[in-house]
């Protein structure tokens, strides 16, 4: 039951991580989007 | 409000390193001139405790920009972008070695009014071919404080930020340059042009001296060699060839331990817990899909510490130069090279470049061509299908036959999008490519710390897109390949795959390819992790190997051929298989219409050379 719990977690979580990634980056606000690095980064 | 310093220059002239070295920033550098596309900011805190805002803009030749990135400079400059002031001073980069060009650029900004600071760049390089600055005379010549600089080794920054904090609290403004000039009014470009470079030459005779002779001679010839039409071109193709070899000859080893890691690694988890979804997630979900990817590091390192290599010594921009022609046969002019080039890192940073192409019809074209440059999430794709279908013979003792076919996959892209272009360029964006003025950027020996840094940024990338995008998807994909219980085939992608196979069967592929090319869409990599989830759930048991392992094996029972492999190799050349380069594409084109026309045309292109790739094999060696 825990592993169950444990599973249904995860996957939710990825799920949301990977809606949150392509809305951010179809609106264009991460930059690339891919972490490419092309903004920059700006360590102060 | 803190006060604002504006770095302003040519292209290529330092400005980003100097910029990154004061800032603390790490913005892309490189031995070529167009890298910095957009105005960028940073605190700079001076030696009197003043906190500075530093701005780095594109670089410029005169003030009269006409491209986007040119027009962003010339408005920060004037004081004419929305909400922000004109700068309170300017720190007038120049390039030691041209620095009777540079001085053009300089001497408009003088005649702005604002407070200017002339940092001399690469001056250690300059008196090491010979060319002599008295800058003590040049300063009093043009009325304003010189500093010599070598950005790269760090030398001389403090002198500058002494004169940056002095500029600010003086206000000092210098003689105008044309005023000196009497009766001088001008109504064309030109008249203001040679008045600029009179005063300029007068300005050197009497500051500056050339010593060696002989080097800059040999700096010639050695450029005359490396832009000619035949040699040029045969070293050219023999650099590339070299480097494609490299990337399977020396990543090898490492990619062998880091196998041998993450197959411990699931064996070690495997023994460690119960049979379970948990274990079978671990093991088959992330340990299998992010290591599958994982593997590829040394690959990327060894493509990017060449492309380094030859970007740090200045030999790109003789590539540039060299590609020239080749590019205004199809339609397009020498400010696509950089896009293009740029494009094979990723073509995000690529599309966003082409900021510096004026004309709408060549920027237009070089953006929905950039894509099509093999981009290094394609590596992994090409070096696993190559290393697992491709034999490891060699011609001649040293021309290894995978090397060549993954070079043939890199000139497949470029070829097409030459192709492409031209096809553009003939219908819908006509119009005749603009003069192009190259920089040749100037022989030096490579910076090991720029090309390391450059090199373990790429990593750190392609390590961060596995811990994150690739390990989430692989998550995903274990779900729908888990559940409902029973056959794979019968899981959630299963079906879907299934459901794909009939349009992708023509091209020499079945479901589980399938599944993989539809994720795939998140990041190209992820193809790996998903085929390697997907055969991994229907192995038997505790059975061990890398997903190399089991492609070659699939090989040997044929039911995953040499032909689907090439045809496989050849989708990833064309398709658009990137939801971020179709933002990226929105963005900067700001149109929809475009984007889908991109991603449009690039699919059918895939589909049809898949197409054609796999029928004609079948007809050759049925």
């Amino acid at each position: 039951m825990i592993q169950k719990i444990i599973v249904i977690s995860l996957v939710i979580l990825a799920v949301a991580f990977l809606f949150r990634k392509s809305k951010a980056a179809l609106s264009g606000k991460s930059g690339c989007g891919n972490g490419c690095g092309c903004k920059g980064k700006e360590k102060r | 409000m803190a006060p604002r310093v504006a770095l302003a220059g040519n292209p290529n002239s330092g400005k980003t390193t100097i910029f990154n070295f004061l800032t603390g920033s790490r913005y892309k550098v490189a031995n070529y001139p167009g890298v910095t596309v957009e105005k960028k900011e940073g605190n700079l805190e001076l030696p009197n405790g003043l906190e500075v805002r530093l701005i780095d803009l594109p670089g410029i030749y005169n003030l009269s920009g006409i491209s986007p990135d040119e027009e962003i400079a010339v408005k920060a400059i004037s004081g004419k972008l929305k909400d922000e002031p004109k700068p309170d001073a300017i720190v007038s980069v120049v390039d030691a070695s041209n620095l009777e060009r540079n001085l053009f650029l300089t001497s408009q900004l003088i005649d702005t009014g604002i407070p200017v600071i002339l940092a001399v760049n690469m001056s250690d390089l300059a008196e090491k071919d010979g060319f002599i600055i008295r800058y003590e005379l040049l300063s009093r010549e043009l009325d304003i404080p010189v500093i010599p600089l070598t950005a790269s080794k760090k030398k001389g920054f403090d002198q500058l930020n002494a004169e940056i904090a002095n500029a600010i609290r003086d206000k000092k403004v210098s003689r105008k340059v044309l005023s000196w000039r009497e009766g001088a009014t001008f109504t064309d470009f030109s008249a203001e042009a040679s008045a600029r470079y009179a005063w300029i030459a007068s300005v050197i005779s009497k500051s500056c001296s050339y010593e060696k002779e002989e080097t800059r001679k040999f700096n010639k010839k050695v450029d005359a060699f490396l832009t000619h039409g035949i040699w040029g071109t045969i070293t050219f193709i023999l650099l590339m060839a070299f480097i494609f070899q490299s990337i399977f000859l020396w990543a090898s080893y490492p990619m062998d331990a880091i196998d041998e890691i993450f197959t411990s690694l699931a064996a070690y988890v495997s023994t460690l817990m119960s049979e379970g979804l948990l274990k079978s997630l671990l093991v088959d979900g992330v340990i299998s899909g992010v290591g599958s990817v994982v593997i590829f590091i040394p690959q990327i390192a060894v493509l990017f510490l060449f492309l380094g290599i030859l970007e740090d010594t200045g030999y790109l921009s003789r590539a540039a130069f060299l590609m020239d022609k080749l590019m205004r046969k199809v339609g397009l002019q020498g400010r696509s090279f950089i896009p293009l080039l740029s494009s094979f890192a990723c073509a995000i940073p690529g599309i966003m470049s082409t900021r510096t192409i004026p004309s709408f019809a060549d920027r237009m074209t070089t953006i929905l061509v950039a894509p099509l440059m093999s981009c290094s999430a394609r590596l992994p794709v090409y070096t696993l299908l190559i290393a697992a279908f491709i034999p490891r013979k060699s011609y001649f003792g040293f021309i290894s036959l995978q090397g060549l076919v993954l070079l043939s996959m890199y000139l497949l892209g470029v070829l097409a999008a030459a192709l492409v272009a031209w096809l553009l360029k003939l219908s819908l964006l006509k119009g005749q490519p603009t003069i192009f003025v190259m920089e040749m950027a100037r022989f030096r020996r490579p910076s090991i710390r720029t090309i390391l840094s450059e090199v373990t940024d790429r990593v750190m990338i392609f390590i961060k897109s596995a811990g994150s995008i690739i390990l989430a998807c692989s998550i995903v994909l274990w779900f729908l390949a888990s559940f409902p219980k029973g056959e794979v085939k019968d899981s959630y992608a299963g079906q879907i795959g299934v459901f794909m196979e009939p349009a992708i069967k023509p091209l020499g592929f079945n479901w589980e390819i399938g599944v993989g090319i539809l994720a795939s869409f998140a990041a190209r990599e992820v193809f790996i992790s998903s085929l390697s989830t997907v055969y991994k759930l229907q192995e038997d048991g505790d059975q061990e190997g890398s997903l190399l392992k089991v492609l070659s094996e699939k090989k040997e029972d044929g039911s995953f051929t040499t032909l689907t492999a090439v045809s496989l190799m050849i989708f990833y050349v064309f398709a658009c298989q990137c939801m971020s380069t179709l933002a990226v594409c929105k963005r900067e084109t700001g149109s929809w219409r475009w984007t889908a026309f991109m991603f449009i045309y690039m699919t059918l292109l895939a589909y049809f050379a898949s197409l054609i790739t796999y029928n004609a094999g079948r007809f050759l060696y049925s």
